[in-house]
C-alpha cells in the first residue's frame, strides 16, 4: 500500500505494524515458540560442531530421517483419528528382524519383503480388532502387543545378530543412486501416497472427521468401526517399511532398533503438527518433524553427547509439544 | 397435499422387557404435510420415531411407506427408504466447513478425489434454495451459532432428498429468532412435498407449523386431530390427560400408581 509522502522508513514501520497487529498472538505463541526453538536447536548445534553444518552431514541426516519419516507417516491418520499405537517401534524391529532373516535364508528378495509386510497387516488388524471389537483401550491394547513383539523379534533371530545380507537388500538401505541415498525414494513415494490420501482422498477426510467427532461420523453413514481397524493396519504396514529399511540400513538385524524409534517417532508427528498453521496433524507436517528430529538426533550425536541424552532431549521435547497443542485446543 | 399418506404406521407396538413404551399407535403422514408429535416425557414420542429412524424394530404393528410394507432394518435402510432424520444433538463436524458437513458421508469425488468446487457450489445451491443467508462457506461450522448449526444440519438432512423428514426437537436450544429461521425451514419443506414429523415441546412452535397434532400419552395415541379444530389448550389436556375419563381409562391409569395428571 502506498501512502503518500511518507518516508521508506516509516512506511516500513507501518507496515510491520500491521503485520504484527494482524497475528493472532494468543493463538500463534506457540507455533512461533516451536519454530524459534528449532532454528535456535540448529544454530547451536552448528557452532558446536563444524562438521555439523556441512552438505555431507546433511544428506546423512536425510538418510537417517527416511526411516523415521516413513514411521511418521504411518501413525499420522491414526493419531488423527484419536487413536493410538505402542507397538509401532517394536513392529518395525519385528518385522525388520523377519524380513533380513527370510533374505538371509536364501528368499527372493520380493518374498523377502512382502511377507514380512503381510504379517504386518495382520498384526495390524489384530490391533484393530483388539481395539474396536473388544473395546480395549489402544493404549493398552498395543502396550501388550509391543511386548509381544519384542519376544517374537527375540524369538526369531535367537538373540543373535544376523549379518548374513544380500546385496540387493543392503542397496535398499546403504546405497545410492547417484548423490542421492536409495531409502529417499521409496520415502518420497510413500510420503506422496500419505499426502494425497490426506489431504484429497475420502478416506483421509474421514479419519478427521472421526477424529473431530466419532458420533457425528455415525450418525452420517460412515463406518467408524472398519475404518479404525483398517488404520491400525495402515500404520502396520508403514512401520513394517520402516522396519525393513532400518534392517537395510543397519546390515544387520539388530534387536531393540525398532524399539528406539518409537518415541523419536511421536516426537516427529507432534513437531509437524507443533509447526503447522492450525495445530492440526498432517502429513506434510510429520514429514517436516521427522526431519527435524532426524536432524536434533544427529545433533546430539555430533556435539559429543551420548545416545541416551536422545531419550531425554526427545522426551522432554514431546511433553512441552504435547503441552502445547492442548492448548491450542487441537488433538 | 397429496391423497395416499407417504407413511402409514399401523398396530406399532414396542416392548422394552416389562416395558410398554408403545402400544397399538397409528401413525399416518401425508406429503407436503406436518405433523406435530406430542406428548409428555415418556409417552413414546423419541421411541416412534426411533423405529421410524431405523434404531429400533416395533415388537408388533406394520410400517407402510408409500404404499409398500417396509421393515427398517437400520438407520442407513432408512435413509436408502427416504427417511431422514435430525437428532437433538446435531451430527455435523465442527473443524469441518459448511460444504463439507453437509456431504458428510456422501462426497462427491471425481477419479477418487474430493470434488470440492462442486460440493462448494451445491452446497451453495441448497442453502439459497432454503433461503438460508449470511454463511461464508468457508467457514468452520464450529464457528456458527446454534441457529445456524441447526439450519446446516436440516441442510444436510434435505440434501439426501428424503421424503419424510423427522425432526426432534429442533428448536430446543435456540433462541427466539433462531428458532423462527428453522420453522421457516420446515415450512420450506413442506411446500416442497416433503413429509415432516415434528417432535416439541413447545405448543406455540408447534402451533405455528403443523397441520395436524397427534398426541402420545403413555405409549398410546390418544389425540390426532387437525390444527385448525383445536386450541393449545385442549392439545396439552390431551397431553397431560385431565379430560374427563371413562372407567377404562381410569382402569388404566391405575396400573401406573405414580403417574396422575403430571
Amino acid at each position: 500500500m502506498h501512502v503518500k509522502n511518507e518516508g521508506p522508513i516509516a512506511g516500513l514501520k507501518r507496515n510491520l505494524r500491521g503485520y504484527a497487529m494482524g497475528i493472532e498472538w494468543g493463538r500463534e505463541l506457540p507455533r512461533i515458540v516451536a519454530i524459534a526453538s528449532l532454528l535456535t536447536i540448529v544454530v547451536v548445534f552448528g557452532c558446536l560442531n563444524s562438521r555439523f553444518a556441512t552438505l555431507s552431514n546433511f544428506i546423512t541426516i536425510l538418510r537417517q530421517a527416511c526411516i523415521l519419516t516413513v514411521l511418521a507417516l504411518g501413525l499420522t491418520p491414526l493419531l488423527i483419528q484419536g487413536e493410538f499405537d505402542l507397538s509401532i517401534g517394536a513392529l518395525a524391529g519385528f518385522i525388520g528382524v523377519l524380513a533380513c532373516g527370510f533374505q538371509a535364508s536364501g528368499y527372493p528378495l520380493f518374498l523377502a519383503i512382502g511377507i514380512p509386510i503381510l504379517v504386518a497387516g495382520c498384526i495390524g488388524l489384530l490391533n484393530g480388532i483388539v481395539v474396536v471389537a473388544f473395546r480395549v483401550p489402544a493404549f493398552v491394547a498395543t502396550l501388550g502387543m509391543m511386548f509381544a513383539l519384542q519376544g517374537g523379534e527375540l524369538l526369531y533371530s535367537g538373540g543373535s545378530l544376523i549379518t548374513k545380507i544380500n546385496p540387493l537388500y543392503r542397496f535398499l538401505g546403504q546405497g545410492w543412486v547417484g548423490p542421492i541415498p536409495t531409502p529417499i525414494f521409496p520415502m518420497i513415494g510413500l510420503a506422496l501416497i500419505v499426502l494425497v490420501l490426506m489431504q484429497y482422498m475420502k478416506l483421509g477426510h474421514y479419519c478427521y472427521a472421526i477424529g473431530a467427532s466419532r458420533r457425528s461420523a455415525m450418525y452420517s453413514g460412515i463406518r467408524v468401526g472398519a475404518f479404525r481397524i483398517l488404520f491400525f493396519m495402515f500404520t502396520a504396514v508403514f512401520a513394517a517399511f520402516g522396519g525393513i529399511l532400518l534392517t537395510s540400513r543397519l546390515g544387520a538385524a539388530k534387536v531393540w532398533a525398532g524399539e528406539l524409534l518409537l518415541l523419536p517417532t511421536y516426537a516427529a508427528v507432534f513437531l509437524g503438527g507443533a509447526v503447522a498453521r492450525e495445530g492440526k496433524l498432517t502429513a506434510l507436517g510429520s514429514v517436516v518433524g521427522a526431519f527435524f528430529i532426524a536432524l536434533i538426533k544427529n545433533g546430539i550425536t555430533m556435539v559429543g553427547l551420548g545416545w541416551y541424552w536422545e531419550s531425554i532431549i526427545l522426551g522432554s521435547l514431546l511433553i512441552v509439544l504435547l503441552a502445547l497443542s492442548s492448548t491450542r485446543g487441537s488433538k | 397435499m397429496s391423497k395416499q399418506p407417504v407413511l402409514i404406521m399401523r398396530g406399532i407396538s414396542k416392548r422394552f422387557g416389562g416395558v410398554r413404551a408403545l402400544q397399538d399407535v397409528d401413525f399416518e403422514l401425508h406429503a407436503g404435510e406436518v405433523v406435530g408429535l406430542v406428548g409428555d416425557n415418556g409417552a413414546g414420542k423419541s421411541t416412534l420415531l426411533k423405529i421410524l429412524a431405523g434404531v429400533y424394530q416395533p415388537t408388533e404393528g406394520e410400517v407402510f411407506i408409500e404404499g409398500e410394507q417396509v421393515g427398517i432394518q437400520n438407520p442407513k435402510h432408512a435413509r436408502r427408504l427416504g427417511i431422514g432424520i435430525v437428532y437433538q444433538e446435531l451430527s455435523l463436524v465442527d473443524s469441518f466447513d459448511i460444504p463439507s458437513n453437509i456431504f458428510l458421508g456422501r462426497e462427491i469425488t471425481r477419479w477418487g478425489m474430493l470434488a470440492r468446487r462442486r460440493m462448494r457450489e451445491e452446497a451453495r445451491v441448497v442453502l439459497d434454495s432454503l433461503s438460508i443467508e449470511s454463511m461464508p462457506l468457508r467457514k468452520r461450522v464450529h464457528d456458527l451459532s446454534g441457529g445456524q448449526r441447526q439450519a446446516i444440519e436440516l441442510s444436510k438432512v434435505v440434501h439426501t432428498n428424503p421424503r419424510i423428514l423427522l425432526a426432534d426437537e429442533p428448536t430446543a436450544a435456540l433462541a427466539v429468532k433462531e428458532t423462527r429461521r428453522i420453522l421457516d425451514l420446515l415450512i420450506r419443506f413442506k411446500e416442497r412435498g416433503i413429509g415432516v414429523v415434528l417432535v416439541s415441546h413447545s405448543m406455540p412452535d408447534v402451533f405455528a407449523v403443523s397441520d395436524r397434532v397427534v398426541v402420545l400419552r403413555r405409549g398410546k395415541k390418544v389425540g390426532d386431530v387437525a390444527i385448525d379444530t383445536v386450541t393449545v389448550d385442549d392439545v396439552v389436556k390431551l397431553i397431560v390427560g385431565a379430560e374427563e375419563r371413562s372407567s377404562e381409562q381410569v382402569k388404566q391409569s391405575i396400573t401406573y400408581p405414580n403417574r396422575e395428571g403430571s
